[in-house]
């Protein structure tokens, strides 16, 4: 504090003002850990939706990244177990066992994993995964899907969209709507690109004949499939 | 969970995190709601927050997080038609020329003054836990120092 010492006198007036200060309230108490929702579909087609927790913003000060890093073996393992739970929850005459993971990344403050497998598959979607609000982090959005409602694209890129929006009331603040996106490739396919206007490209996560991406814009965009020499293969501008 | 520990660190830490939390957000009442919700997610995140260099730090800026939260906001405003316009309305735990002189300092050298003078921690402990550079933690807090006397001395002369 040497370097305060010309301030001394205003520094003993704010604390001698707030000397007889006292929080009397009693100690707290667990509470259940509702979390409120946040987050409202904009496109669903052909899925179940369902929002589980909630959260801070997707980006949540982290920025966002046109290409995702990896999921730590902790955060796979932690997400993976949620994700299991809240199959269980889901109401719908849904398998019981997550299928197998197929994709997981982060981009920003956000988590995605897609299991697949048998014919069905679902993306657990993890936002404020490095949250320091309090809260600890949870899943925001889980969706579920039969491989045949899969209902865009070709026969190299068949995928669906889920646009989300922030939830008018408890949404949070100053956080775009924002697009993801999962599907599958043919075996040809080595890397799925995204032209998303102002944003640039985004690099899809792409592995085990599935991929995966969202970005914090509503706009039209188009996919581009690559083979593994960076040859074009097919172009799709979702309908 | 483990909870041991938690209550000792409540009892010990509170009227600083309170007095802490009146300074950065400038409102006395909007500070003890916003104390009581840092300190529930304290009690949920007990298990890491007890490993924190600084937990008291860790409740306050929760606290000063959880005041930018939107709706907390649209609360406050609502209640401060009766803290600003009917002094003595509610009861006040601090001289309304110290929380007038408080109010006038802009929200981030609140922030700073409530950590660096009241939490008592160093420049960098506070440049941590506002995510701010510590150089900037110096200059906010010599301007709000300045602008603190001023007020004071403003208050004293009328």
């Amino acid at each position: 504090m040497n370097d305060l010492i010309e301030f001394e006198d205003v520094i003993a007036e704010l604390r001698d003002g707030l000397h007889d200060v006292r929080f009397d309230r009693e100690p707290p108490t667990r509470r259940s850990n509702v979390r409120r929702m946040a987050w409202v579909p904009a496109v669903a087609a052909g899925l179940v939706v369902a929002f589980v927790a909630l959260s801070p913003g997707l980006g949540d000060g982290i920025a966002w990244a046109a290409v995702a890093r990896s999921t730590t073996p902790d955060e796979q393992a932690w997400i993976t177990e949620d994700c299991a739970e809240s199959l269980a929850t889901t109401p719908g005459n849904w398998p019981d066992v997550l299928p197998q993971l197929m994709t997981s990344e982060v981009r920003g403050n956000t988590a995605t994993l897609n299991f697949a497998g048998n014919g069905w598959f679902v993306t657990c979607v993890v936002a404020g995964l490095t949250a320091n609000d309090g809260y600890e982090p949870g899943l925001s959005v889980v969706t579920m899907g039969y491989d045949h409602e899969l209902s865009d694209g070709n026969d190299d890129l068949r995928f669906n969209v889920l646009g989300l929006a922030p939830d008018p009331i408890d949404g949070p603040e100053g956080i775009e709507a924002s697009t993801f996106i999962t599907g599958t490739v043919s075996d040809d396919v080595a890397a799925v690109l995204i032209e998303v206007p102002g944003l640039g490209e985004v690099e899809a996560t792409v592995a085990n004949g599935w991929f995966t991406a969202w970005w914090p814009s509503r706009q039209p965009f188009v996919l581009r499939a690559l083979a593994s020499g960076g040859t074009p293969i097919t172009e799709v501008t979702p309908s | 969970m483990d909870e041991s520990g938690f209550e000792a660190f409540y009892r010990e830490s509170r009227d600083g995190c309170f007095r802490a939390v009146i300074v950065a957000v400038a409102d006395s009442v909007e500070a003890e709601d916003l104390l009581a919700e840092a300190y529930t997610r304290c009690l949920e995140s007990w298990p890491k927050v007890r490993s924190h260099p600084a937990p008291a730090a860790w409740v306050v800026t929760v606290a000063m997080n959880l005041h930018r939260d939107r709706w907390r906001k649209a609360r406050r405003s609502v209640r401060s038609l009766f803290t600003a316009d009917a002094p003595g309305f509610l009861p006040m735990p601090i001289e309304a020329d110290l929380l007038a002189a408080i109010r006038s300092l802009p929200e981030q050298q609140r922030r700073v003054v409530a950590c660096r003078i009241i939490l008592d921690l160093d420049t960098s402990q506070t440049a941590d836990a506002l995510g701010i550079a510590p150089g900037t933690v110096t200059t906010h807090l010599h301007r709000a120092l300045s602008a603190l006397r001023n007020e004071l001395s403003k208050e004293r002369v009328s």
